[in-house]
Order: C-alpha cells, then structure tokens, then sequence
C-alpha cells in the first residue's frame, strides 16, 4: 500500500515537473546521423536536463523552416551551404541560432563503386571504367553508366532537388562541358538516391552521382570520390570549376530556446564530433540492424570522455547513473508492447525482392526495355501534335462525350496548363499515366473475369486488392525503384500496381452481376463459353468497367504524381521541387495544372462509363 | 436406337424420357441410393443435405403437340424443362431426342443440339439488355454464324411473325412486359427449332395480355406445328394451352393425359384439388358439352314432315338444313301448324334470330347466347354445317363438370 502510494506521489511530481518544462521537439530531416545526434541528444536533455522531448520529421528545408517558425526548437545537423536559402535569413532575423559546428570536414561530390575502377574478383565484376580519376574523366565513360530512358547519354544521378548541391552541380556539368555526353538525373529525394546507390551496388551495376560522407553508404560500401581541382574560391566562384569545400554542419536552434531552456542550450553549444566518429557510429547502427537505440548506448559508452566533456560534471553523473541498464530495474510495463516479441515482416519481404532482382534480371531488363518503348513512343506522339491541335481534340472529345460547353471548358484548361508554362511537364505526366493505364487494362480486365468466374481466384484476390489499395501508396516506389531503378519505368510499374485493382474489382463486380437469366439465355442458343463472354457478359458489364477504367486512370494520375519521388519527370517533379523548396507559387502552379487535368481525365472518362450506361 | 413409332401410336415420339432424375447437392449418389430405398424427398434433404429435383420421372412427347407441365412452385416443374437442354444436367436417366440421348453429349453436339433442335423461352424473358430487338432476335442466329444479311432477314420475319413490326430498333427495356415476351418469343422461333421450349413464358404478364398471349401461340402453333414443352402452374393455362398435361408434384409426375381426362378423372385428391378452382368455362369448349342433333328438317321436307319431327322428339323447334347439312334456318311448331293451314312453304317461316358458333369456342362466350336465345344453340363448322346444339341446361351441366347434360329444352 505504502509502496503505491510513494508511486502515486512520485508520478505527481513528474507531472509538475512536466508541466513547469517544456518540450523540446527535435528536427528529423530524414538521415541516420542526424538521428543519432537527436538520441544523443535527447538522453542528455532528458536524463540530465528532466525535460521532455518530440521529433518533428521532414525534408531539410521544410524542418529549417519549422526551426524558424518555432515548432521545431532544436536542429543538430543543418548542412548550412545545402538550405542556405532558408537557412541564412533565419540567423540574420534571429529566428534561428547556430550554437556550435557540429562537423565541418565532411565530403561531397561525384561518386562511383570502387569495384567501377577497379572491379571485384570475389564478385566477378570486371573493371569497366579502368582509367576513371577524375570529373574530368567522365565524358570518356559515358557509355558505361547509359541513362536506361535515354540510351544515348549516360545518366549522373543528381543531389535532391532543392539542396544547393543541386545548383551546384548543374553549373558543375556545364563548367565541365558534361551535359554533351551526360543527363543530369534528379532522383526526386536523397532517399531515391540512396536506393539507386545501394541497388546499384547490390547488383554490381555501374553508378556515378552526387553523394556525400560522412553516411551509413559511405561507411559500408566501398566508393570512390571522383577527384576534382583542389578547393579554391576564385575557381569555385567560377562555374564551381573545383571541388565541394567542406559544409559547415551545425547545431542550430530556435531563437526562443535561449529563454526557454538556457542549460539546454549551454549544453549544445559544446556539441561537437567529427566525420570520423559519424563514420564510426552509422557503421555500427548499420551493423547493428539499424537499432539507433543501441548506437546511442555504444556511444555512451565508448564515447564517455566526448560527451561528458559537453556538459558539467554534475549533470554527467545524472547520466551516467540514469542511462546504466544495470541499476534500472526493469518493471513489467503492461502497457508497452514488448520489444522482445518484436520481428520484422519486412525482412522476409526484402529477402524475396532481392531474390528476384539477383535471378530475374534479365526479365526486368526486358521489361524496363518494354515499358520505356511504349511511354517514349505516346510521349512522341503526343509531343509530335501541335498544342493546339491537341486542345482542339479535347474540345471536340469533351463536345461528343458531354455538351460542347464541357468540351470549351476542358480545352480552356489544357490551354491554362500550357499558359502556365507546364506543357511539356503536362505531356511526360500524361504519358506515363497513359502507359500505366493502358498495361493496367490489358491485365486487369482479363484478371477481373478470372476472378469474376473462379470462386477461388475471388478469395485469394479480394483481400490482395484491399491491402493494394488500402496500402499507402508511397510503398510502391520501394520495389519499383528496386527493380527497376530511377526514372520512367519504375514510376510506371508503381503506377500499374496502384491502378490496377480498381480495373480488376470493377470488372469482378460487372461481370458477376450480369443476370442468371441473361446467361442462361445465352448458353441455351448454343453459345460457347467464349461467345457468351463475348457477346453477354463483357457488353453488359462494360458500363460497370468503365467505371473501373475511370478510377483506374485517376489512380494513374495521382501515382504518377507521387512517383516523382523516384525520379520520374513531369508535373510531379515540380510539385516535388516546390516542396521541398516552399515555393508557394511554383507548388500552386503545378498543383493547379494536376488538378485541372484529372478534371479531365475523369470528366471525359465518366461521361463516357455514364452513356454506357444509358444506352 | 429406340423405335420411335411404336406400334397403335399415330404420332411420332419426337421426346421420351425414361427414369429422369436431377439431384441438387455435392453428393447426389447417394441421395439417389435413398431414393431407391424409398426415403422421402424431405428425410434425403435433412440426412444428406440433398435436394431431390427431379425424382425418377418418365414420359413422352409427340411430335407436333403442346406439352404442358404443370405443378405448384417447388414441384420441380422448371428443373425438368431445364433438363431437356441440358442446362440442368440430369443425375442420373435418359432424355431421348429423336432418336438419340442428349444426356451424353459432349461440349460440341450439345452446342449444335441447342443451336439447331430447341430454342427456350424465358419467365423473366432473358433479354439481351444491350441489344435491340432485331440484336435479340438475331442472336441466335449469329451464334450459328449465319451471315449477316440472311440471319436480318429471318428475323424480322419472326419479328414480324409476333406482330413487333416496327419495333425492331427499340431496346427490349423500353417495351412493355408483353412485348418482351414476343421478343423472346421471336428469338426463338427465328431459330426455327423443332422443341420449343417455354419456362412459364406468360406468368410474368398481366392477366389480359397473358390471355392475349396465349391465343397468338396457339395462333401460331397451328401454322408452325412445333413440338412444345410449356411449364405453368395456372391450371387454367395449362388447359387452354394443352394438348397433354403432365401434374407435377414433388419431382414427380402424378398424371399426365388430355386436359379433359384430368378434369373429370383426376387420378388423385392432390389432382382434384388443383383443379378445384378452375374456371371450367374456359376449359370446357362447346364441342364438349353438344348434343347431336337428332331432329334436323330439310329444306326440301315439307311443312308436315317438320311437324312430325318436333312431335316425335317433343320439341318445339327444329333446325333446317339443305342437303349439305348446311344450316337454312329454325322453324316453330306454331309457325308450322300455321304455314300448314294457309298452305305456306317451309322457306317461307324461316327465322333467323338463332346462335351459331364453333366447336372450339369455351362455354364462357356461350353463357350470354344461352341466357338471350329461344333456341339452342347451333355448333357448326367453317362450311356452316351443323354439327350438333347446346341446349341451356347442358350449359349449366358443363360447369358443374358433368358431361353430355341429358335434359332437353321444350
């Protein structure tokens, strides 16, 4: 009883002390070591400091623009020259803090595998870029690293679109006259690039492109830094004709957080490690299943004179009592789940898809071959139309399908989407979708009927397509870009995959609600099964599967959108650079012209199903 | 090889149907060794969870007639037509099709089969909803692979055949109940199957158009001499319509004979009850229920002679004819004994205010006649010969479902 009671008294006073400290909410941009920063951070600040602590997630820019607005207090990795254009104007205005040089001796730049240069002998991979040193020697190589949507160039892969290495290196290209043989491929995010990266690796692919260190990549796999002319400001002033100069990777945080947590803030401005030790520590984590957890613990515990140096000797006891699991009595929680049972599905997932991509390659290969004809062959027929010939098709499309004031309204909005200076951005969206609708067809039709007459085909394929469409549809891009890369083909298999199962359930749903009598009807003439499907069945579902169509073309659209993120070009692209800049103009203009063609899209779509139905 | 003529039958057997039995379930084996252990329908369903259809059921059609089976629902009337098309596939009997079992034909002869011998007429018609009229009458025909100028033509004579002229562009859901059955009437006929086959073609229809329906069949029927199959569980159909009725009860057939035969001799109560609340004046037909005319006068015959016949038959009228038996006319007794005194020919008393009619017309539009005339009615044939009177009381008799009344009016 006592004993509950002491509890009940103990929990109330950390209620208070709660409440009289606020929480501190830490900026996630998305990479391990600023991860691993936080927890270290966040052990001191909590088990030392008693305050309470949160993570924010969100591309660098967006969580530099909470730093400022105050939603995020604390930073510990801005790469300060990366998101200078939001960075700078917060310390001028003193929104932001930069409170001490986290690292400073880190690299960047263009990147290859070793094993490129050098080969690999246990892997059986040959050198295919022997005499490969420097930038300067690319243009010599172009055709080992061929862009797969473009085969007569090779393909750079770029830094994420709105980091300043972005800028960078686009001057770089020209500078270095690498655009003749070379496109600069903007992988959407530095997750997409790192998976072009390491898929590339795990096939022993040719790669070159942006990258950094130090990151949990360059502490596993074995890369090249290209070499450039040594740092210097008059060379880099002109067209960045030399290296990357080291960033300055600081600790920053809200200007507010001086009031608010001053020995907080005396602590961060201590904090400093180096490229070495993050070398050190995402190899571990890597090593380690990615258990952050355990990292932090390691470095704790290996790193005792670093981090007991950052703060007094007092609050370092605190620590070092509070963080040794040996004097923690472990309580039975009920309330958490516990980590012990914990497994992963994914693994098992993961090991399949690699599976694949190790003995199927050739078939992937074919299939990206396949896939990339059919979109550059729309996209060239759609680019081969003048504009105006094909607004005009969307007027007399719109006219016939609904009323001729439905057809104006239409062709005013592809003319809206032109005026806004997106049309070619409009065409690569609309031939991916196109494609991926079309494969979508092909397949979910005759699989809608499968399903349509197996019992058994329904019930194993109805909860599928419930998870396929239920599943967040970001999901896709992982295996897409695994398979097939960066670029066009993967957005297409994504977009496939999304858009297929509305295809599929509404022709299930159409096909079976054809009336007994009907068939029967049919089947007592003498139809073969063929004819009855011909003749019967598909005529009479058809208005229940151009519904499907409908949805399937509006679930291409967005995807196609979203597919962005790994690489593919078109509206999506900017919506993404928007984004990730806060562009508020660029990110409504792009948004507007998506919306606006889906209105079409769906309209001409729907009133097609709709007089289908009628007639 | 089956005889198909056997030996007293004047009608070829274009259908027989030997030990039929359809066992719904996934285990009809074993419903059919209960059912020859003499288990019920209802124990085989609780014990075995199968459902006995069809129960071991022979019979057969003419070639030509109208072949109605009849049963209340859940009789397995429908399960049966749909066995002589195989979209049931029977449990276990045989269904021979002139000449040959159709119970074991393989994909590509049943096809034919269906193509070219039957053609099935639906309850809820079965229309092609996606098709026009003349796209639903073709249809059949396009599934044979008939060219499409020939399969045009042949249907829009069945169209036409139907009295849907002019309706061939519609969509069978703009016309009404009625017209879709001559739809699917239509696409059946343009088949030109020998088996029709009718799943209670009418029962969907409201009750005058159903009438209307029926007598355009039977129209038809006397042009086109199909051998038919009509499923209907009203009586009063199944009598107009018939020329055999099978009863159907249970899975089984319970009687099957002319739809005289069942009226006056139903085989058993159940029978009895299912026809006890037929109309019999639209069963019964004039030539049921007429008296030869026993007293005729001919035209020739004088005054005297048609005095005498009245006297002999104790009547006080009598029907004259020429010497074809064609009918001239009705004189009285009084007219008569006049003419005798002023010395008139029989020509000359002629009256003409009697009844005529057919021998095929139900006693229902008779009643009326009967109620205004003074005289019986006169049944005569297309030529205007006499073929016998209905007198009043054998009217009335006819309803009471007593044949030939015996009483005779005067």
């Amino acid at each position: 009883m006592l004993a509950n009671f002491a509890g009940v008294v103990e929990a109330n006073n950390k209620l208070v002390e709660a409440d009289q400290k606020p929480t501190l909410v830490f900026a996630d941009a998305g990479w391990d070591s600023i991860r691993i920063h936080n927890q270290i951070a966040a052990v001191i600040i909590e088990k030392g400091y008693g305050y309470q602590t949160d993570v924010l997630t969100g591309s660098s820019p967006i969580v530099i623009k909470g730093l400022r607005q105050g939603d995020i207090d604390i930073c510990m990795e801005a790469w300060t020259d990366n998101i200078i254009d939001v960075y700078q104007p917060g310390i001028e205005n003193g929104e932001i803090v930069e409170l001490s040089i986290n690292y400073d001796d880190n690299a960047q730049g263009l990147y290859v595998p070793t094993y490129v240069l050098k080969g690999d002998e246990k892997r059986g991979i040959e050198p295919l870029a022997p005499g490969l040193k420097s930038i300067k020697d690319l243009p010599q190589y172009w055709q080992v690293f061929k862009d797969p949507d473009n085969p007569a160039q090779g393909r750079i892969y770029g830094s994420p679109p709105s980091w300043s290495a972005d800028e960078i290196l686009r001057t770089k290209m020209e500078t270095y006259q690498l655009e003749e043989t070379y496109d600069y491929f903007n992988p959407g995010s530095d997750t997409a690039l790192n998976t072009s990266l390491v898929s590339a690796y795990e096939k022993g692919e040719p790669w070159v492109g942006y990258y950094w260190d130090p990151t949990w990549i360059t502490g596993k796999y074995d890369l090249t830094l290209l070499a450039d002319e040594p740092y210097n400001q008059e060379k880099w002033d002109a067209g960045y004709a030399c290296e990357f100069p080291g960033v300055k990777v600081t600790v920053a945080v809200n200007g507010k957080m001086v009031e608010k947590a001053p020995e907080v803030v005396a602590f961060l401005k201590n904090y400093q490690t180096s490229t070495k030790i993050n070398s050190e520590l995402l190899a571990f984590m890597q090593d380690h299943g990615a258990d952050i957890d355990k990292t932090v613990t390691w470095f704790f515990s290996d790193y005792e004179d670093l981090w007991t140096s950052w703060i007094p000797q007092e609050v370092a006891a605190v620590i070092r009592e509070n963080i040794n699991p040996d004097q923690t009595p472990v309580k039975a929680d009920f309330t958490k789940f516990p980590a012990t049972l914990s497994f992963s599905l994914g693994i098992y997932v993961e090991k399949v898809i690699s599976w694949l991509t190790e003995n199927f390659q050739s078939v992937f290969d074919w299939l990206k071959f396949g896939v990339n004809g059919i979109v550059s062959s729309i996209k060239k027929i759609l680019a081969f139309i003048p504009w105006f010939i094909l607004i005009a098709f969307i007027f007399l499309l719109g006219w016939k399908v609904d009323q001729w004031k439905s057809g104006l309204l239409y062709a005013l909005m592809a003319f809206f989407i032109g005026a806004l200076g997106l049309w070619d951005e409009m065409i690569l969206t609309l031939s991916i979708a196109l494609t991926g609708v079309m494969i979508s067809i092909i397949f979910g039709i005759p699989l809608g009927i499968y399903m349509a007459y197996s019992k058994k085909m329904e019930t194993v394929m109805k909860p599928l397509l419930d998870g396929a469409q239920t599943m967040p549809s970001f999901v896709y891009l992982i295996p897409a870009m695994i398979f097939f890369g960066l670029g066009t083909v993967p957005a297409v298999f994504a977009t496939i995959i999304y858009s297929m199962p509305p295809c599929i359930r509404l022709t299930n749903v159409g096909i079976r609600g054809v009336p007994i009598a009907m068939k029967e009807a049919a089947y007592s003439y003498g139809s073969s099964a063929w004819q009855v499907l011909t003749k019967v069945e598909l005529p009479q579902a058809m208005p229940t599967i151009m519904a499907g169509i409908n949805q399937t073309t509006m679930a291409a659209m967005s995807m196609v959108v979203i597919s962005s993120m790994i690489g593919a070009k078109g509206l999506g692209e900017n919506v993404l650079i928007a984004i990730n800049r806060t562009d508020i103009a660029m990110g409504f203009d792009a948004g507007i012209s998506i919306v606006f063609l889906a209105i079409i899209i769906d309209r001409i779509t729907q009133r097609i199903s709709e007089r289908q139905k009628n007639d | 090889m089956i005889n198909l003529k056997q030996s007293g039958d004047k009608m070829a057997e274009k259908i027989v149907v030997k030990n039929l039995t359809k066992v719904f379930g996934s285990r009809p084996r074993i419903a059919i060794e209960r059912l020859k252990k003499g288990w019920s329908k209802r124990r085989i369903l609780e014990k075995t969870g199968q459902t006995i259809g069809v129960n071991n059921v022979s019979f057969s059609v003419n070639e030509g007639e109208i072949f109605v089976i009849i049963g209340l629902s859940g009789s397995g009337k429908s399960t049966l037509i749909r066995c002589f098309n195989l979209l049931n596939q029977p449990t276990s009997g045989e269904i021979w099709v002139d000449g040959e079992n159709i119970v074991n034909y393989d994909k590509s002869k049943l096809r034919k089969f269906r193509q070219e011998k039957m053609a099935m007429v639906f309850q809820q018609f079965g229309l092609f909803t996606h098709r026009t009229v003349l796209g639903n009458v073709e249809y059949g025909l396009e599934i044979r692979k008939v060219s499409k100028e020939e399969r045009r033509k042949i249907a829009l004579q069945a169209i036409e055949e139907v009295g849907l002229k002019g309706w061939e562009e519609k969509m069978p859901q703009e016309l009404s109940g009625g017209m879709q059955q001559r739809v699917g009437l239509a696409r059946a006929l343009a088949n030109n199957p020998d088996i029709l086959l009718m799943d209670e073609p009418f029962s969907a229809l409201d009750p005058l158009i159903r009438r209307e329906m029926q007598s355009e069949l039977l129209d038809l029927q006397s042009k086109l001499k199909k051998t038919i199959i009509f499923i209907t569980h009203d009586i009063n159909e199944a009598f107009k319509l018939g020329d055999r009725v099978a009863v159907m009860k249970g899975g089984s057939i319970v009687q099957i004979g002319a739809p005289e035969d069942i009226l006056n001799n139903p085989s058993n109560e159940y029978i009895e009850d299912f026809v006890k609340d037929i109309d019999r004046t639209k069963i019964v037909q004039a030539k049921d229920i007429m008296q030869r005319a026993n007293a005729l006068v001919s035209l020739k015959d004088g005054v005297r002679v048609a005095i005498k016949e009245m006297q002999v038959n104790g009547i006080s009228s009598v029907y004259v004819v020429d010497k074809e038996r064609r009918i001239q006319g009705i004189v009285t007794i009084d007219d008569c004994i006049q003419a005798d005194k002023d010395g008139k020919a029989l020509k000359e008393i002629l009256k003409y205010d009697y009844f005529t009619t057919d021998q095929e017309v139900y006693i229902q539009e008779l009643i009326d006649k009967a109620v205004e005339t003074k005289y019986p009615i006169v049944v005569v044939n297309t030529e205007n010969k006499v073929l016998g009177i209905i007198v009043r009381t054998s009217i009335l008799t006819g309803l009471l479902g007593k044949k030939n009344g015996t009483s005779k009016e005067n």
